[in-house]
């Protein structure tokens, strides 16, 4: 049983009106407990723009969760017994003999298992894609590639898009900022034929969940790229080797990072370097995809770890003709051209601002720039590279003992706030 | 209660019902749509109890692994979908606070409970005083005006989440709008009530 005021709240809650038998009293009472659900509804739009922000890397730990987890076997139903047929004298004579019986089992499983080895292997080579070689679940991606198509709409679009690597699926919601020439743009702009930087994490299916596009304007110059094969990115690289980069990854691990290296050659390699080393290369350039760098092998015991410096601090355009296009490729099996296109130089790349962190507001960062105090959102899928200095990311959310410390931020800017929102944040030591 | 559809608001091939019956078997596919219908709605529920976003995004997904480990208990009899998270969201957020408080005043503690970021803009502020206000609600008022002005659930919605009749919610409505109302005019709240 209700009383009076219940109903006319749910009455003017529903309706926004109150009968007119309500008196003065009544009236006032309700609207007063009709204010506070207003405030309620008043902030959720905030809300909803921070659970669509989180949604990419709650989605990616999920899908991560889910693939760790154990099938569950279901109960088996109880057998229809039946009675027994007689046996041959063949499975008599193993029946009789416990020591041949265990010696065919074991024999039997062996055959299984190799023939399940063999299985396996090939299903895998057959399903490897260069994609799943060069991006892994969790990791944080910055990649080149050219919009063939776009699906879905409004805040949420799955973009079809072509790299070096094939065929990648970029999914970009409300929490991706889309930049062009460091201007925000909407997410309604990106369209087929477009040229993009994808920085953004890589889900359990691979595909990319983006957190900043930058679109490479009309002045970008489209060139043909060869399609790297899987086999030709499982190859050893030479022990020292110069080249440009065309991928890099950061691993979930906070540990690792990786690149894709296209020597002068023509090959591709996958070449893993470390968080440090990622952090030193993103701190010496305006953008990393496109820099050349010279690798060599670390010391014995780490030797598929590979340290990568400068050699031009410029982004150099990628090759006019790609070597499969030239019909000179040094890689068996390297498929011949896609179309990807390589921004150029002068295109516009992600968001870069460096400065001195000056404060620290939970986890948003003042960072005094020459254009002046820039408000940095650090968020749970920002990857942070700490360089000559011995913090931690909980010093960072902390706050303290960042202040003072060098700082370069790479990311979008939130179409609905207007503030930065970064991707990768390298902390140097204290000028 | 009505299918709401998912997050993006688009019309869903699968009913609840369907959709229980596959996730109760694991099927990771009934997962994933579980995942993208109602991870918006569950992150809501939980970011209005705590102050730190980055601590309602790890709750958030607590939810759903929790949800995914004892999907086998789901015993689909015409509760939603919905309303089975958000339970479980009550008692995520519930053992939370539990263990904050019993560490005593720790980082995290500081963390859940701090100011927002002065650059925040104003709705947030306005948020942060209405999780100031939560504080001296009940749990039963906190889910009922949830449930009722966040997820926009009817009272009859409402009723069938919380098991509890349609009067009991209004009655429950109307007493947690009053303290509500109360928590945010009085000084503590930076703002009071700006609407």
């Amino acid at each position: 049983m209700t009383d009076r005021i219940d109903d006319l709240l749910d009455a003017f809650l529903e309706t926004g009106e109150l009968p007119a038998d309500a008196t003065l009293a009544e009236r006032g009472e309700v609207e007063s407990l009709a204010r506070a659900a207003g405030v309620m509804r008043a902030t959720r739009g905030i809300t909803n723009a921070e659970a669509q922000a989180a949604k990419p890397i709650a989605r990616a730990r999920f899908e991560r969760f889910l693939a760790a987890a154990e099938p569950v076997i279901d109960p088996i139903p109880a057998r229809v017994m039946s009675p027994a047929p007689r046996e041959s004298w063949f499975a008599r004579f193993f029946a009789a003999n416990r020591g041949l019986r265990a010696a065919g089992l074991a024999a039997a499983i062996g055959i299984i298992a190799i023939v399940a080895v063999f299985a396996s292997q090939n299903a895998f080579n057959q399903t490897e894609s260069a994609v799943a070689q060069v991006l892994e679940p969790g990791d944080y991606a910055e990649v080149y590639g050219t919009v063939s198509s776009v699906s879905g709409q409004g805040d949420s679009l799955t973009l079809t898009v072509s790299s070096e690597f094939g065929v990648l699926e970029v999914t970009a919601g409300a929490e991706t900022s889309v930049v062009a020439s460091n201007t925000v743009e909407e997410l309604a702009n990106i369209r087929p034929g477009a040229n993009l930087l994808i920085a953004g994490l890589v889900g359990q299916d691979h595909r990319i969940a983006a957190q900043t596009l930058a679109l490479a304007g009309a002045e970008a110059t489209p060139v043909a790229v060869a399609t790297a094969s899987a086999q030709e990115l499982k190859r050893t690289p030479p022990a020292e080797f110069e080249g440009r980069i065309t991928v890099m990854t950061l691993a979930d691990d906070g540990l690792g990072a990786k690149v894709v290296v296209l020597a002068d050659d023509g090959s591709r390699y996958v070449v893993r370097i470390t968080r440090l080393n990622a952090g030193t290369l993103l701190t010496s350039v305006d953008r990393i995809l496109g820099t050349r760098i010279h690798l060599t092998r670390a010391a014995v015991g780490a030797d598929d770890v590979y340290v990568a410096r400068l050699v031009r601090s410029s982004v150099e355009p990628a090759a006019t003709t790609s070597p499969a296009a030239t019909g000179s490729s040094p890689v068996r099996g390297a498929s011949p051209v896609a179309t990807a296109a390589t921004p150029s130089p002068e295109s516009s790349g992600f968001t870069r601002r460096s400065g001195v962190i000056v404060s620290r507001d939970a986890n948003v960062l003042t960072v005094k720039t020459d254009a002046g105090d820039l408000k940095v959102v650090i968020r749970t899928n920002t990857q942070v590279i700490f360089e000559r200095s011995s913090l931690t990311r909980a010093d960072l959310l902390r706050g303290d003992s960042v202040i003072g410390h060098n700082i370069i931020v790479q990311g979008g800017v939130e179409r609905v706030t207007g503030r930065f929102i970064a991707d990768v944040v390298v902390v140097g030591a204290k000028p | 209660m009505s299918n709401a559809g998912d997050d993006d608001g688009r019309a869903l091939p699968l009913d609840d019902e369907a959709l229980a019956g596959r996730a109760a078997a694991r099927d990771p596919s009934a997962w994933g749509e579980i995942f993208e219908r109602h991870y918006s709605a569950v992150f809501s529920f939980v970011r209005y109890r705590l102050h730190d976003a980055t601590v309602a995004e790890d709750l958030a997904s607590q939810v759903f692994e929790t949800a995914y480990t004892i999907a086998d208990r789901f015993d689909w009899q015409g509760v939603p979908i919905q309303a089975w998270l958000v339970g479980i969201a009550r008692n995520v957020v519930r053992d939370h606070i539990k263990k904050t408080v019993r560490r005593g005043p720790s980082v995290e503690l500081d963390e859940t409970f701090a100011p927002p970021a002065p650059d925040e803009v104003a709705a947030s502020d306005l948020r942060s005083d209405l999780i100031e206000a939560m504080r001296h609600l009940t749990d039963d008022q906190k889910t009922v005006l949830q449930l009722r002005f966040l997820l926009d659930r009817s009272v009859a919605e409402t009723a069938a989440i919380m098991d509890r009749s349609e009067d009991a919610v209004k009655n429950l409505q109307r007493r947690a709008l009053a303290s509500m109302g109360r928590a945010l005019e009085s000084p503590t709240a930076k703002g009071g009530v700006r609407a």
